[in-house]
């Protein structure tokens, strides 16, 4: 008996001493010149100092596994399970904020059959500028006329915790989209719910109220939002839309207008805003968004054509009107930015960023609905040189498109279907004063694996200041008004 | 005595429900896709009545074999019957009372026949009543520790279970209140205090589910569609059995060795009786002939399919379709056209109605069809309109068609999701060897016709332009027959001879074509009536000239003499001269 507690004893001091003392870095058998296979594609990216850990997997199997990260304030090596690296939370926030500004140098090293191999180093810039902490968006699946459950959400950036503001479960299974934040306020959005419970739904300050989006005969429903930074005004399209399916095209779905108009709607007053420069039946307007000081409406305009038969010849121009809060009208004349005529291809999302530098926009060779163009990429237009070119680092071979800013201008979020063609992932990417952009990277989660098996698109990502406060019972009681 | 009958119960349900209800459970199984992954269990088991959930779907998961779920069902039954016995006797004083045991377990298998009922609901109820019987054997004096302890129990069944939780707590409060004690009084606050879990849950955001699905028995019922009868008719006769044994003591006379064989014997027909006789209803026998049809096109049995007792292709568009897709795979729709019953068009391609069930009909046809892109669309859509959006079949559709387009990332996302499964992997790992190997593809004997049926495809489709599509299918693989037949088809229902005609004359010399079917020579003389010169380009033989000429000779007499038309239609009713002259489009 003695015996044995001497021998168990002896083993937990064994025990709490290797605890004590860590991972190690073990010696390297092998230095391989190349770059370690891992998922999510992690190399060479900057990160912003408040991210959640880059947790990321080998995608070739070892017996065992070693990252060792070196910044300026110090080494952390981690073990890791089976495959996968799950940098813990804790001291990764730690170890970034003390690395904001500076480069952290990650190796990674596996052992098989005994050797360890060491892979060549690649970096994790952490840049100096800070992400909004909250993302929300839309988890729908990538379908077509039917859906099932879907819902807005929203995550805490810094770490990986994802809440549900609004769930189609909860509302008789109906179609809900287009949140929109005005300039990133998390108190004041506004989101559709259609089929049941139909209509425009604006949250301000904790009181929702539902508008009716049948403003008029021609105004038979609003589509596409973007908010006056004054919160008195939207602009809003109006578009009639219809999906076919391409029979052998990559592209899989066409989504095009029949007709479409753009509008600025008064909340205070309930008044649609028309001008024949944004509503014109000869042209399809559509996405309107603001300039950060409300005094600029973007938006994208083709001539109308005969469609469907005519759906690759169609093409959006970026143009901009001015606009005057006070007087509530449009200030012509148009102004187009980019000719679609002259210039090729076809223009969607126009944003622009907070500091009013830039606009970045998504252009494919034609149409609007540009998620399902293989094609499609984003663009950033320098507004005061008027100078457009593709955000090359960011872009990919497949479909790059919908995408927000942060409120420092220093960062977007975009959507991509670069993993597979099919399921929208959203990426994070920094673009630097001169509008040029980094390498983007895979919103991180939890698992590394998520993404294998989670077979819903993130929609509409959309950066927020601070966390939204849902209360999914005033929207109720507003649904039923 | 009561182990036997219980088995013997048991087995009777078991070959009542195979020979009734098989196809309910076979049509089920693809419904949920049960994985063996950390990440599925995990998002099973952090929500309210995830964990009945996961066992529902892992069990439910082996109904694709054959006999497993008539099996599980009738288990479920005996063990629910076992569980309410137990919890019955303990309060009864050892009195029995057979049909207060049978009677829940009941609509649980009614249950199984109602296509928008959870089976979530027979399990948990199967934990309720079993958990109760634990609770009186534990605490069989109602005092204040039973009342105490089973608050926090209730909320623990409730995390497990769902709703139904409510039911034990009713149960328990039901006993306690009805035995003289301290608790008594105390015990009613079991029910608010049961209700404060859902709502917390509810207020606290914890949980997508609307509050009725938390709070009602609609937790176990398609959330469009919700029927609380089997739910609520177990636990009240449940509950109506369990007042009666409280009752019980209050008898003061023991039951006779005979009296008891008897009452066993009575009680046990009568529900046996009971049971067949709702179980015959509740069995919605339309609903029941299309779950077998699908059963048969999944697994490619058509001869099956063609045999299936309520089959009715010529009053139903439904089965038509099935039938036409039958023939359509055997190769023999064209032969065999008019010999089988065709009310028209719409018998080869329904209208869709979004449905589940239909867009995978729908899917079937148009990949038999040639047409990949539709027979994806529908997929999806399908896959969309499940209740849980979740049905392995469809996502093996989806495998074949995203490798058939060469989109092999996506393949390969949606059979990794069917590796982790039981009943898919072996399919999941034949279709892994087509990733990313076009040559492989193109040499397979399913997905290389296919995947040139694809070659000349161009433009934009909507699912009611599947009949148009089949031009393209054909123009991009002459050799593709299936495509062949249902455009033939086509046109010969809807009278488009001019179609026809483009048909023949655009694919004159293609194989599928050599011999021209029997039914295609008709249509030919039937076109060039007069110039028979023309009829060997065609491929017309001489039996068919010899068939031509006898129907004319009978056709003039029947104009001359109706009496005659009857032996026209016996003779050549199943020719498309007689088609084409009497049938309306």
């Amino acid at each position: 008996m003695k015996n044995m507690s001497k021998t168990i004893g002896g083993w937990c001091f064994t025990l709490c001493l290797l605890s004590a003392c860590g991972v190690q870095e073990p010696m390297a058998d092998v230095q391989a010149d190349v770059l370690p296979a891992l998922f999510p594609d992690y190399v060479d990216v900057t990160i912003p100092a408040n991210i959640a850990p880059l947790r990321f997997r080998l995608s070739e199997p070892a017996d065992e596994a070693r990252l060792v990260l070196e910044s300026p304030s110090g080494k952390w090596v981690l073990a890791a399970d089976g495959r996968d690296f799950l940098i813990p939370q804790k001291k990764w926030k730690k170890w970034l904020q003390e690395a904001q500004g500076e480069t952290i140098r990650v190796k990674v090293m596996t052992c098989t059959d005994g050797k360890w191999t060491a892979y060549r180093t690649f970096c994790w810039y952490v840049s100096a500028d800070v992400l909004d902490p909250y993302l929300v968006y839309r988890l729908v699946e990538p379908g077509y006329v039917l859906w099932n459950k879907m819902g807005i959400y929203q995550r805490d950036l810094t770490g990986f915790d994802e809440k549900a503001l609004l769930v189609n479960t909860q509302f008789e299974t109906n179609c809900m989209n287009c949140h929109t934040f005005n300039q990133r306020n998390p108190h004041q959005w506004l989101f559709h719910m259609r089929e049941k419970l139909g209509g425009t739904y604006f949250v301000r300050d904790g009181q929702v109220r539902k508008v009716n989006g049948k403003l008029s005969d021609r105004i038979q429903s609003l589509v596409y939002p973007y908010w006056h930074p004054s919160g008195r005004f939207v602009a809003f399209s109006t578009n009639t839309t219809r999906q076919a399916f391409h029979r052998s095209d990559r592209n899989r779905v066409e989504v095009f207008d029949l007709a479409s108009d753009v509008l600025v709607y008064d909340i205070e007053r309930h008044e649609a805003l028309t001008d024949s420069c944004t509503a014109s039946p000869a042209v399809f307007e559509t996405f309107p968004a603001f300039s950060p000081d409300g005094s600029t409406l973007y938006f994208c305009s083709a001539d109308t054509l005969s469609m469907p038969t005519a759906f690759q010849e169609v093409r959006y121009s970026l143009c901009s009107i001015g606009f005057d809060a006070e007087k509530r009208t449009f200030v012509p004349p148009v102004d187009t930015l980019y000719s679609s005529a002259a210039e090729g291809g076809s223009v969607s999302f126009p944003r622009v960023s907070p500091d009013g530098r830039f606009l970045v926009y998504t252009k494919a060779s034609y149409g609007n609905f540009s998620i399902w163009h293989e094609d499609a990429d984003l663009y950033l237009l320098d507004l005061q040189t008027r100078q457009s070119h593709p955000l090359e680092a960011a872009n990919s071979d497949d479909v790059e498109s919908y995408h927000t800013w942060s409120s420092n201008s220093r960062w977007m979020v975009f959507s991509s279907r670069r993993m597979d063609g099919l399921f929208t992932r959203p990426y994070i990417v920094h673009i630097d004063s001169l509008g040029q952009a980094a390498k983007p990277f895979l919103l991180p989660q939890a698992s590394p694996g998520f993404y294998d098996t989670f077979r819903f698109s993130y929609n509409l990502p959309e950066l927020v200041e601070g966390e939204v406060d849902m209360d999914r019972q005033q929207v109720l009681e507003a649904a039923r008004q | 005595m009561t182990m036997g009958v219980g088995a013997g119960a048991v087995l009777l349900v078991f070959l009542f429900l195979q020979s009734h209800y098989a196809f309910n459970y076979l049509y089920e199984e693809q419904f949920r896709m049960f994985r063996f992954s950390a990440d599925y269990a995990v998002a099973a088991f952090s929500r309210v009545g995830g964990p009945v959930e996961y066992v529902t779907s892992f069990l439910v998961q082996f109904f694709a074999f054959p006999y497993v779920g008539a099996a599980v069902f009738a288990i479920l039954f005996g063990c629910v019957a076992g569980g309410v016995r137990c919890g019955f006797l303990r309060l009864s004083g050892g009195k029995e009372m057979p049909l207060a045991y049978w009677l829940p377990g009941l609509f649980f298998l009614w249950a199984g026949a109602d296509f928008n009922n959870h089976f979530e609901a027979g399990l948990a109820f199967l934990s309720v009543v079993w958990l109760f019987a634990l609770w009186e054997r534990l605490f069989p004096r109602p005092n204040g520790w039973k009342v105490a302890v089973a608050l926090p129990v209730d909320w623990g069944l409730f995390y497990l279970i769902g709703p139904l939780a409510l039911l034990w707590a009713l149960a328990v409060v039901l006993t306690v209140l009805f035995r003289k004690g301290a608790a008594r009084w105390w015990s009613l606050l079991l029910i608010p205090g049961a209700l404060l879990a859902p709502l917390v849950v509810y207020a606290a955001s914890w949980s997508d589910a609307p509050l009725s699905s938390l709070l009602t028995a609609a937790a176990y019922s398609h959330p469009m569609l919700p029927n609380l009868v089997w739910v609520n008719g177990a636990a009240l006769v449940w509950l109506a059995g369990l007042g009666l044994a409280l009752l019980f003591p209050l008898c003061p006379k023991g039951q006779r060795p005979a009296v008891r064989y008897v009452s066993w014997s009575v009680q046990t027909l009568l529900a046996g009786v009971l049971f067949c006789q709702v179980a015959l209803r509740a069995n919605n026998e339309r609903y029941y002939v299309v779950k077998v049809l699908d059963y048969y096109a999944r697994h490619g049995r058509w001869t099956d399919l063609l045999s299936v007792p309520d089959f009715r292709p010529s009053e139903n568009l439904l089965h038509t379709c099935y039938q036409n897709l039958a023939l359509a795979n055997m190769g023999k729709l064209s032969e065999v056209l008019l010999q089988t019953p065709q009310p028209g068009a719409k018998g080869l391609w329904v209208e869709w109605n979004k449905t589940a069930p239909v867009s995978a009909l729908l899917s079937d046809v148009a990949y038999t069809m040639g047409n990949v892109a539709l027979a994806q669309v529908l997929a999806f859509e399908g896959l969309v309109g499940c209740e849980r959006s979740e049905n392995p079949r469809l996502l093996v559709r989806l495998v074949q068609t995203n490798l058939i387009q060469g989109a092999y990332p996506v393949a390969e996302k949606y059979i990794g999701l069917l590796r982790q499964t039981y009943a898919y992997r072996q399919v999941a790992e034949h279709y892994a060897a087509f990733l990313y190997d076009d040559g492989r593809v193109e040499a397979d004997a399913e997905l290389g016709p296919l995947r040139r049926c694809l070659s000349k495809a161009e433009g934009l489709t909507y699912v009611a332009l599947a009949p148009t599509d089949l031009l393209q299918v054909m123009r991009s693989n002459p050799s593709y027959r299936p495509a062949f037949e249902y455009f033939g088809a086509f046109c010969l229902l809807t009278k488009d001879l001019v179609s026809f005609r483009m048909m023949l004359d655009e694919f004159r010399t293609a194989p599928v074509l050599r011999p021209l079917p029997r039914l295609y020579q008709e249509v030919v003389v039937m076109l060039f009536e007069g110039e028979s010169d023309r009829w060997a380009d065609y491929g017309v033989e001489e039996e068919t000239i010899k068939r031509f000429a006898d129907f004319r000779k009978l056709f003039m007499a029947a104009r001359r003499n109706p009496a005659m038309a009857g032996s026209l239609r016996a003779n050549f009713g199943h020719t498309y001269w007689y088609y084409f002259m009497h049938s309306k489009k």
